[in-house]
């Protein structure tokens, strides 16, 4: 081994400690990187509103903030999880208004949630158009006990439904796993049954409504429930795919008459939603929720959306609040509360 | 010298501050405990923990936080996944280290580390694209089962493709440790490979690859998103093999958007977090005396 | 049973199970090559566009805010996690504190590296909501650097204890002090120091469950410490299972940039470990 001198383990301490400071002026460098990131927004000085929330709000939420960004200098970022990520969301702070699709519980109330309606949409169960039955469903319909009894797993091939005996007829029901409005809406149209009833009777639970329907899409057999948005196309109001709502029979007696036959097209149908036909739930308001009542920019938005926002409504599949409701609603929002003192 | 007076003190500063940094990990995750037995307080004063662990409702809308359900899937899926894991681990394992040249092994223990790497969200997606389709239309058929191909099966062939490097790495390991005169000695009486593989191999090396499936079980039973993404999601008591099921982190994962909404489900996916951890402690710890104890073993080698 | 018989059996046996394991890698690799490199071949630019408004429903732009999140999370955390690992790691050496002592540390650190990710993240999301902040970049960069630590500090401390007795003896012998014979010292293990870098890195960059609770949702490009940030895997989980098609391609795209970012930094790191070892073990000066 040769010898090691003192000096050459002080040039190496050296060489270490240099490195060291090099490593360290890096750091530096990269975290004041990341400072001018959130500078430069902060120098722009542009307040962000910051929107989460339900599925079903989602496509409209955009298109609102899309129009409403051309006209103000405002950032408004909207993002997707569910009804029930929108309140935790607003609660904790991380979102200034969130998106609910369902009403909201009495839990959330006494947390101090804030809420006003500006739009209304709807729940239909979907199913597949290579469906066994499928000619069968489109003429008699299916009744809201024949969709309860599916959903809840007492029926189990679609043959037993109209008295048929066919091959390869199981139903597969797909349910949803996370906190969804729909969900929620739908359990309780089919006789007041909660978001879980729905889960354990289902065959599989995925995450949100775009696995619904690629689920649906990929299952002959398959039945689910979807908001309007991924039934009908958004451009040409036409059914999406192999993916066909299924038609209520609403008085019940096993045939789809004339005026209950109107799922062939999404203005028809939302025409339908609108004069309360289709039945109210799991026809819904959807709210814009805060955490306390609304101000500031956050207010000015809302107030848009309840005046100027509600003509982008039809367009993009969606229904208007009648006019005297929607007046209600714009004065709770500017009181900031929902209470008529 | 004032040289040696700095050099000295800047020592002792340096020690002092590695000890602070030390007992800020375990101040971290003593930390960690306390606020989850603090959070979880909440439910724990609605219903006791025999209640919450073993009753079989899940309706946090009508306040039934039955978590049974969430737990026999979870051993379902990860008893069926070493189950399929272990066998072809440990032949693996066996060949790779005995009949392999080792030209050859260096590559395949490369090959096993990179397995090893992959993060978990690939394997979910290699599950959606593959693994989904095949149970569907393939081995539901043989079995005579419809099935949507999202089970408790599909998570079980996930699981299995991750617990494989755990333990074949630690499998070679172990019985690359043994001596090769104990080896030789055995062959040299006329015996086949096999049977010293079955009659000392196994025995020599067995706490090793015992450690090596228990850490393959924790790591089977934390592995969360691979498996959320193919389960089905659905809390059903005693899952079939190709009815969904749930596990632990799925619950978590799927309802931690709702966390803030309603205090008690908070509360109640919480104190699940809680037993996930204890349960997972416990298993490393485990894992880790049988580990040492081989290594302390063989030190006479 | 004939023993030569059994032994043919179990042969059989054993490449079956070796080419199962084999099978299962390609399977998983080559669907990510086939599935993404078909979105990057037919659209390269994937890779560098930022999503646009209506990103989720099928509209344009590509996933850039998903790997500048990512690599905007995974440095820093790593940066930190090294820093904190070294003195961890050096303090667990034989000359600050005694063996039984250090081999009791280890044994918790070996520990903490077996817990699922999940448990980091569900711990730093408690932190979240009890000081009523949001999910951000930030969060998320704590969150991967306690997550690494274990990883780092393990194969530095391997590394370090592979040091050759002598040159602390040496250094020791002519009067440094325990830090400059540490510095010294790294020097040799430099390369086990890297690839346990590099390693923490590949872990951090794949994943999800952990960074899921405590970054935020985002569809947009990281904008600061505070605000939220997207990130590979997150988006992979978020968007794999998609109604529209090309938001579908973009889970591909994004997994097969993932996996390849994390197989070179794997084996450049087994690389190190292995290769300049043998470099510097011979060299002797």
């Amino acid at each position: 081994m040769s010898t090691i001198s003192i000096d050459k383990i002080y040039k190496d301490v050296l060489i270490m400690k240099k490195r060291i400071v090099c490593l360290f002026l890096l750091i530096c460098f990269l975290l004041s990187i990341l400072a001018s990131c959130s500078e430069t927004t902060d120098r722009s000085v542009r307040p962000t509103i910051r929107i989460s929330g339900a599925w079903a709000l989602y496509p409209m939420m955009v298109v609102w903030a899309d129009e409403y960004m051309k006209t103000h200098d405002i950032d408004v970022e909207v993002t997707a999880g569910g009804a029930g990520k929108g309140i935790s969301d607003v609660f904790s702070n991380q979102s200034d208004i969130g998106m609910v699709s369902r009403p909201l519980k009495q839990e959330e109330l006494e947390q101090g949630a804030f809420y006003v309606a500006v739009a209304k949409d709807t729940v239909v169960s979907i199913i597949n158009e290579n469906n066994p039955v499928y000619a069968d469903i489109m003429k008699k319909g299916l009744s809201r006990e024949d969709l309860r009894r599916i959903f809840l797993g007492e029926v189990s091939r679609w043959g037993e439904l109209f008295g048929k005996n066919i091959e390869n007829d199981e139903i597969i029901v797909y349910g949803r796993a996370d906190s969804s409005g729909a969900a929620s809406v739908w359990a309780d149209f089919l006789g007041g049954y909660t978001e879980a009833d729905l889960q354990n009777n289902s065959d599989s639970n995925v995450s949100g409504d775009q696995p619904m329907a690629n689920s649906v899409q990929e299952n002959a057999n398959a039945i689910g429930f979807s908001n309007v948005n991924y039934v009908f196309d958004p451009e040409t109001g036409e059914h999406i795919e192999s993916i066909r709502p299924v038609p209520i029979d609403l008085n019940d007696n096993d045939v789809l008459d004339d005026d209950e036959n109107f799922y062939y097209n999404k203005s028809v149908f939302l025409k339908n939603v609108a004069n309360g036909k289709y039945p109210s739930p799991p026809t819904r308001e959807e709210y814009l929720v805060g955490n306390g009542p609304f101000e500031g920019h956050v207010k000015d938005f809302v107030i848009w959306i309840l005046e100027d926002g509600q003509s982008f409504l039809e367009s993009n599949g969606y229904i208007g609040l009648v006019e005297n409701e929607r007046k209600k609603e714009l004065e709770y929002l500017i009181k900031g509360s929902r209470y008529t003192d | 010298m004032r040289k040696q007076n700095t050099r000295g003190k800047l020592d002792k500063a340096i020690k002092c501050l590695m000890a602070i940094i030390v007992s800020e990990v375990f101040i971290f995750f003593a930390a960690l405990l306390v606020m989850l037995i603090q959070r979880s307080q909440l439910i724990l004063s609605r219903y006791t923990v025999w209640e919450l662990l073993f009753s079989s409702e899940w309706d946090p809308d009508k306040g039934l936080y039955g978590f049974l359900p969430a737990v026999t899937g979870t051993f379902f899926v990860t008893v069926l996944s070493l189950l399929i894991a272990i066998p072809i681990s440990i032949l693996s394992a066996v060949y790779i280290s005995e009949y392999m040249p080792s030209a050859v092994k260096s590559y395949f223990q490369a090959f096993i580390d990179v397995l090893a790497g992959i993060p978990s969200v690939v394997f979910g997606l290699c599950a959606l694209l593959v693994l989904m389709p095949f149970t569907r239309d393939v081995i539901g058929p043989l079995f005579g089962v419809k099935t949507t191909g999202m089970c408790v099966f599909t998570a079980a062939l996930v699981l299995a493709a991750m617990v494989f490097p755990v333990i074949i790495s630690i499998t070679v390991e172990s019985l690359g440790i043994l001596p090769v005169g104990l080896k030789e000695q055995f062959l040299s009486l006329g015996a086949t490979k096999w049977q010293l593989i079955e009659m000392v191999l196994f025995r020599a090396a067995g706490p090793g690859i015992i450690s090596g499936i228990i850490l393959g079980f924790g790591r089977a039973f934390g592995e969360t998103m691979a498996v959320v993404m193919v389960i089905g999601n659905k809390n059903i008591l005693i899952p079939s093999l190709f009815s969904p099921g749930q596990t632990l982190p799925g619950i978590i994962v799927g309802s931690f958007n709702e966390m803030m909404s309603v205090p008690e489900h908070q509360s109640a996916l919480i104190f699940i977090s809680l037993v996930l951890f204890i349960i997972v402690l416990f298993f490393n710890i485990l894992a880790n005396i049988i580990k040492n104890r081989l290594k302390s073993r063989w030190r006479y080698e | 049973m004939n023993k030569y018989v059994k032994e043919s059996i179990f042969k059989v046996l054993m490449v079956i199970s070796v080419f199962i394991v084999i099978a299962y890698l390609v399977m998983i690799v080559g669907i990510n090559v086939v599935k993404g490199g078909i979105v990057l071949i037919k659209n390269p630019a994937v890779v560098v566009t930022a999503p646009g408004p209506k990103y989720l429903l099928g509209g344009e732009g590509g996933i850039l805010h998903a790997i500048l999140g990512s690599i905007l999370m995974v440095v820093p955390s790593t940066c930190i996690s090294c820093a904190a690992s070294y003195l961890i790691a050096l303090f667990l050496q034989v000359d600050y504190i005694k063996n039984k002592l250090s081999n009791k540390l280890r044994v918790v650190f070996d520990v903490l590296w077996g817990i699922p990710s999940i448990i980091y993240g569900i711990f730093i999301l408690n932190i979240l909501i009890i000081t009523n902040r949001r999910g951000s970049l930030g969060a998320g960069i704590i969150t991967l650097a306690l997550l690494q630590m274990p990883v780092i500090v393990r194969y530095m401390d391997e590394a370090l204890n592979s040091v050759p007795n002598g040159i602390r003896e040496s250094a020791y012998s002519l009067g440094a002090t325990r830090l400059e014979t540490a510095i010294a010292a790294t020097k040799y293990a430099l390369p086990g120091i890297i690839a346990g870098v590099l390693m923490g890195m590949g872990r951090a960059m794949g994943d999800a469950a952990s960074v899921i609770f405590t970054s935020g949702a985002g569809n947009s490009m990281p904008k600061g410490l505070s605000k939220s940030a997207a990130s590979l895997p997150v988006l992979i989980f978020q968007q794999a299972n998609s109604f529209y098609p090309s938001v579908r391609e973009h889970a591909y795209a994004a997994s097969f940039v993932l996996i390849f970012i994390v197989i070179i930094l794997n084996t450049v790191s087994r690389l190190c470990s292995k290769h300049f070892q043998k470099f510097t073990l011979g060299s002797g000066k």
